[in-house]
């Protein structure tokens, strides 16, 4: 029996010691995949055959004493943006539909770096449409549903992910983050999810939704586990121009479980007063505060100027990228997308030429602002989300763009941000917090991560999925 | 000469940029989210504007370096 909430860590352990192969951990992942997945919606294609074909290899090179490290033999899912050798990228979108050059494509930079590291692909998991948007039950696709109960939003846009790791029907995978994508479907979900500092993970191979925003990250149920991906994951590779020559850290090794002393920022106007904050996830947010405190950590609350004006900036500089690259589809093609996609990535048509390059001076200005913070604090803790999971009826992109956002301006400055589980709704969805810090400071941020998971097990909560098949 | 007199529908001017705005973009979009477009559009203006309240001191936003860009051998 495999467990639904089995880390990263301890199958690396079992595969080890004897206690499971790679072979009967893929086959009960997928099992539990094809089960599940009608209901879920996690993935868009389960890769059956070659996954337990991969596992089959590991068991092998393992018996051998061929140790690839701590992915070897895992299986992992990744985001249908996300190029992996042999599959179709869809994004799911039926513009990718019938076109020969998103069928069968190679891997991706990050994706290759797993594959040599001897994870083992479960498939590719549903994402928000080109990674923007809301689920549109009018297309082909399944709809991504919470599994913490199916009438609510898995979050997105690495929706698939995000339910795949939280109902153990894949032990870790991949998701892209430009305003939240990485974070957001952790939060509401119960997951660790890591968006890195931009260029630490190259992209080549990603479908882009907006190019000077976009990173690839870690999700997993620990940030023990989100350190052992990124270990594979991060570093330079000339496929990525702006892939940054900043050496790798041993990310594991960094996790102490030390947080004595640390200077934690809080910012507190818009993030913590906001008239749309949940009292439930305030309340969680400061208990994670007190309980680093009690570890030694030091909080203090700031005011951190033109958060939301930065916030506001993310979102213009995303769509004007993201209508730049698919102009000429909207124009000839503008049904073939969901209704979410053309309602966001539209609103570029209202942006001007000078807007943009506004938006681009502010950022730097805005940098500025943050670097001096983290002259006075080693890192921010705020909430990753403003409420838990919102009722997927009642979702659309008009109310989005009126609900407070924690998470895009971190993307707007390229720091590297952090989501991990806080506690647990009355309603009983789980929430988050976020951790930001410094560029390319990513060990310190998942030190205080595995800090606060060594003294909570929120993480390890399993949503109650086996109701869904009687 | 009988004259006839065009019935009178107020502009509304939100929708007369948004739709110009669409067609510049080369949009071609349903009702439904016309709608919502002029819906959004003072919002979404609103926001922009507050961008350029942090001006003057602001330093040029991007930079561009040919040897980079285009490699010691060719810059």
């Amino acid at each position: 029996m495999i467990r639904e909430n089995l880390t990263i860590r301890e199958a690396g352990k079992q595969l080890r010691d004897g206690s499971v192969t790679s072979l009967a951990l893929t086959r009960a992942i997928l099992d539990r995949a094809q089960k599940f997945n009608p209901a879920l919606g996690a993935y868009t294609a389960i890769t059956r055959d070659v996954a337990l074909e991969r596992a089959a290899k590991a068991d092998a090179e393992l018996a051998a004493g061929i140790d690839l490290g701590p992915l070897h033999g895992i299986p992992l899912a990744i985001k249908d943006i996300i190029d992996v050798a042999g599959t179709a990228t869809t994004a799911n979108s039926e513009v990718h539909d019938n076109d020969p050059k998103w069928q069968n494509r190679k891997d991706a930079a990050v994706v290759g770096r797993l594959r040599a590291a001897g994870a083992v692909f479960t498939g590719k998991t549903t994402t928000s449409e080109f990674a923007i948007g809301v689920p549109d039950a009018e297309k082909r696709f399944l709809v991504p549903r919470n599994p913490w109960d199916t009438t609510r939003s898995a979050a997105g846009s690495s929706s698939g992910t995000g339910i795949a790791v939280a109902a153990g029907l894949a032990l870790g995978g991949l998701g892209t983050d430009t305003g939240g994508s990485v974070r957001s479907p952790s939060c509401v979900n119960g997951l660790s999810g890591l968006k890195v500092t931009f260029g630490r993970v190259p992209k080549s191979g990603v479908v882009p939704l907006s190019h000077s925003l976009d990173s690839v990250g870690p999700m997993a149920r620990s940030a023990y586990d989100c350190a052992l991906l990124l270990e594979v994951m991060a570093g330079h590779d000339p496929s990525d121009p702006t892939a940054a020559r900043v050496p790798v850290a041993r990310y594991s090794q960094a996790l102490t479980g030390e947080v004595d002393g640390l200077r934690i920022g809080v910012p507190e106007p818009y993030f913590l007063d906001h008239e749309q904050l949940d009292p439930e996830v305030r309340d969680g947010c400061l208990g994670v505060v007190d309980r680093l405190a009690a570890l030694g950590a030091k909080p203090t609350r700031f005011s951190l100027p033109n958060a939301e004006l930065a916030k506001d900036a993310n979102h213009l500089v995303m769509v004007a990228e993201a209508f730049a690259y698919h102009r000429n589809n909207f124009v000839g093609r503008w049904a073939d997308y969901g209704r979410g996609t053309r309602a966001a990535i539209g609103r570029a048509a209202f942006c001007s030429g000078p807007d943009y390059v506004q938006a681009n001076r502010f950022r730097r200005h805005f940098a500025q602002t943050v670097a001096d913070a983290f002259r006075q604090y080693d890192v921010l803790i705020m909430p990753t989300m403003a409420t838990p999971a919102e009722v997927l009826a009642e979702m659309s992109v008009s109310k989005r763009l009126r609900q407070p956002s924690f998470t895009g301006i971190w993307n707007f400055i390229g720091v590297p941000a952090m989501s991990v589980p806080a506690g647990f709704s009355s309603d009983g969805l789980p929430f988050g917090v976020q951790i930001v810090c410094r560029p390319f400071a990513e060990a310190l941020l998942l030190r205080v991560a595995d800090a606060l998971q060594r003294d909570t097990d929120w993480h390890l909560a399993v949503p109650p999925v086996h109701r869904l098949v009687a | 000469m009988i004259q006839v007199a065009a019935e009178e529908v107020p502009l509304n001017p939100t929708a007369v940029l948004v739709d110009a705005l669409l067609a510049a973009a080369g949009l071609t979009v349903t009702p439904a989210e016309r709608e919502a477009f002029i819906e959004d559009y003072p919002l979404l203006q609103a926001r922009t504007a507050k961008l350029y309240s942090v001006g003057g001191e602001l330093e040029p936003a991007l930079d561009f370096n040919p040897a980079e860009f285009y490699g010691e051998e060719l810059a």
